[in-house]
């Protein structure tokens, strides 16, 4: 008697045992519908594609600029906690074929300049520079770094956006949060998603300049950010001096290993 | 009787290792569930970052997900990159001063590394072991003095002599034999 009634006590608990993995893998299960759910995305707002394409066209049109940045990135760790850095981003512009970037993170500081022949690329702390033969557009910089070079360009978008690079019909979903103050310049802040991150710009109502950028990667859960904060100067003009990069006697030229197959962000 | 509770408490002993092997199990079940057992908790390593731009590069932007640091800053500088997947690149940099001035430290690669090509552990340690020709580090100590000799850039450290070239803009150094 004993012995019958002990054997289904035993597999009861080997029911159970079973059962609490099941249950496991039903949660688990959940948490991706869930995340389906949240993808399927609002519809495209036409006038905040009207916006954005009005913002494109006012970059487009700019002859000339100066545009600094405060930059924050983000990293994710193993443990899923979030950390945070800064950095300063400077672009200089003059159309259609010089360009000068400062690069001033936490950890790195670079400088890219082209004058409309060649392209170098400096390492002012270590007085480090290497020089390439290049022509072409700023466009066509922006593109060859990434492509020959493997350097992208932080806020590339500043030089792809009113160009067939980001075409609007790339936007999944465009909404209208509403007006916004970054630095105290009314805004009109937008919500966007588009391939992998989500984005949101604020573009000033007076200039249609972009005054700040904010780009979750979805690629991650924790969706780690960068976000830029603009400060433009389109009236002050660029003398040639500022794309011409001369080396001083501290600095020391190095090969470029071209043709990479990889890409590094200059970041931010 | 004797035998009979003999066989109950063989019974009774299998359903507690049972519920033993049970409770022993649950663990690992809420780890599955939890997520942990893909991570393995903790540490420096870094899985993601943002991205600085929305149209700009993107294709490959998963080539840093799994680029590791872990700086322990103490009198004697350690630094252990490990960058992306299969790369390992180990310093150990026993410097008695923390001053760098011409190089860029360990901490240039708190930015996205770029993937090295070569997969070397290199063990570099001033003035005692000479690393090997053609491996490739992101760092060199800072005790190292930048010297050009036929219009080529070389970092000297000690015996060990680098030629500092971009990756991206990263600057990476080639183990090289000394000039002549």
């Amino acid at each position: 008697m004993n012995r019958q009634w002990s054997l289904p006590l035993g597999l009861m608990i080997a029911a159970a045992c079973v059962a609490s993995p099941t249950w496991a893998l039903d949660a688990s299960t959940t948490a991706p519908k869930a995340a389906l759910k949240a993808q399927a995305t609002p519809a495209v707002d036409p006038s905040a594609l009207h916006a954005i394409d009005l913002m494109a066209q006012k970059l487009r049109s700019l002859k000339a600029f100066t545009v600094s940045a405060d930059v924050t990135t983000e990293e994710v760790l193993d443990s899923g906690q979030k950390v945070t850095y800064g950095g300063m981003l400077t672009y200089k512009i003059r159309g259609p074929n010089k360009f000068f970037a400062a690069i001033d993170s936490d950890r790195k500081q670079r400088s890219f300049y082209f004058d409309g022949s060649k392209f170098t690329i400096y390492a002012p702390r270590m007085h480090y520079y290497a020089q390439k033969p290049m022509t072409g557009t700023v466009r066509d910089l922006v593109d060859a770094a990434q492509e020959k070079y493997g350097i992208e360009m932080p806020l590339a978008d500043l030089f792809y956006w009113g160009t067939e690079r980001a075409p609007l019909s790339a936007i999944q979903s465009a909404v209208v949060i509403g007006p916004a103050h970054i630095n105290k310049i009314e805004c009109d802040h937008l919500l966007m998603h588009q391939g992998d991150v989500d984005w949101q710009v604020w573009i000033a109502r007076d200039t249609l300049l972009p005054q700040k950028l904010v780009i979750a990667n979805r690629d991650d859960p924790t969706q780690p950010e960068y976000s830029a904060t603009f400060n433009w100067d389109t009236s002050t003009s660029l003398a040639d001096g500022v794309f011409d990069f001369t080396p001083g006697k501290d600095d020391h030229p190095i090969k470029v290993l071209g043709d990479s197959a990889q890409t590094t962000e200059a970041s931010p | 009787m004797k035998l009979r509770n003999k066989l109950l408490v063989s019974q009774l002993s299998c359903a507690v290792i049972l519920a033993i092997a049970c409770l022993a199990s649950s663990p690992s079940a809420d780890a599955a569930r939890g997520g942990m057992a893909a991570h393995g908790g903790g540490g420096g390593g870094a899985r993601a970052a943002s991205r600085s731009s929305i149209n700009g590069g993107g294709r490959n932007m998963g080539n840093n997900a799994n680029a590791n640091r872990n700086v322990n800053a103490n009198g004697n500088r350690n630094t252990n990159v490990n960058a992306n997947r299969n790369v390992n690149v180990s310093q150990n940099v026993n410097v008695n001063r923390d001053v760098h001035v011409d190089v860029d430290n360990g901490w240039d690669n708190g930015w996205h590394n770029h993937p090295v090509a070569t997969a070397a552990a290199v063990t570099a340690t001033v003035a005692v072991t000479a690393a090997v020709v053609g491996s490739m580090v992101h760092t060199i100590p800072p005790s190292c003095v930048t010297v050009v000799q036929n219009g080529v850039t070389y970092s000297q450290c000690g015996s060990t002599w680098y030629q500092p070239s971009y990756s991206g803009s990263q600057v990476t150094y080639v183990v090289v034999n000394p000039p002549h």
